[in-house]
């Protein structure tokens, strides 16, 4: 049932900015940066809910704890990250959404390296 | 608490459009461009907390 709220909560936002894109821009991308945040309070609820799940799953499952943590580290990196760019994109500065962008993903790859070295030092002792 | 933040910041960049709207007209310039920045100022002491309330929560929700 909150979806619809979801919703209505958003197309109100948006049509709020539309209201003062022309007038003055910077204040729609204040509106969309506050309806971003507002739809972010509902996340969190169900990103606890799932994040308790994956340490339930922790338990049954005999994975290492750290290889989750990471997961849960490269989720969150693309969150803020995509916040973020697409707050420049909707401005209309699309370039500075594209470094953001960029930045995330190298920073996700160097959180990801630890994985990728166990993996293959698994893989060497095979051979 | 957050969604009357969005009709604040509505009710602030419209007023602040009106005025200068009506400051142009009344040949002052200068006050025009110094209400839309108060009102920018005003808006942005609004939205920072909750951007930093915002990333404060990812931080330790994704112990990042």
């Amino acid at each position: 049932m909150d979806i619809l709220r979801i919703a209505v909560l958003g197309i109100a936002g948006v049509l709020i900015a539309l209201v003062l894109k022309k007038e003055r821009g910077e204040y729609s991308t204040f509106v969309s940066m506050a309806v971003c945040i507002c739809i972010f309070f509902y996340i969190i609820t169900k990103v606890e809910t799932i994040l308790s799940f994956a340490e339930r799953m922790e338990t049954l499952i005999s994975v290492d704890s750290s290889y989750i943590a990471l997961v849960v580290k490269m989720v969150g990196i693309t969150y803020i990250a995509e916040f973020a760019m697409n707050v420049c994109k909707d401005a209309g500065y699309a370039a500075i959404g594209n470094q953001i962008e960029m930045f995330a993903k190298m920073s996700i790859l160097v959180v990801s390296l630890p994985v990728l070295t166990a993996f293959l030092e698994t893989i060497g002792s095979f051979l | 608490m957050s969604v009357n933040l969005i009709f604040k910041i509505a009710a602030v960049g419209i007023l602040v459009t009106v005025i200068s709207q009506v400051l142009k007209h009344s040949g002052r310039e200068e006050h025009a461009f110094l209400t839309s920045l108060a009102g920018l100022i005003i808006v942005l002491f609004w939205i920072v907390p909750y951007i930093y309330e915002l990333f404060e929560t990812m931080q330790s929700l994704f112990a990042l």
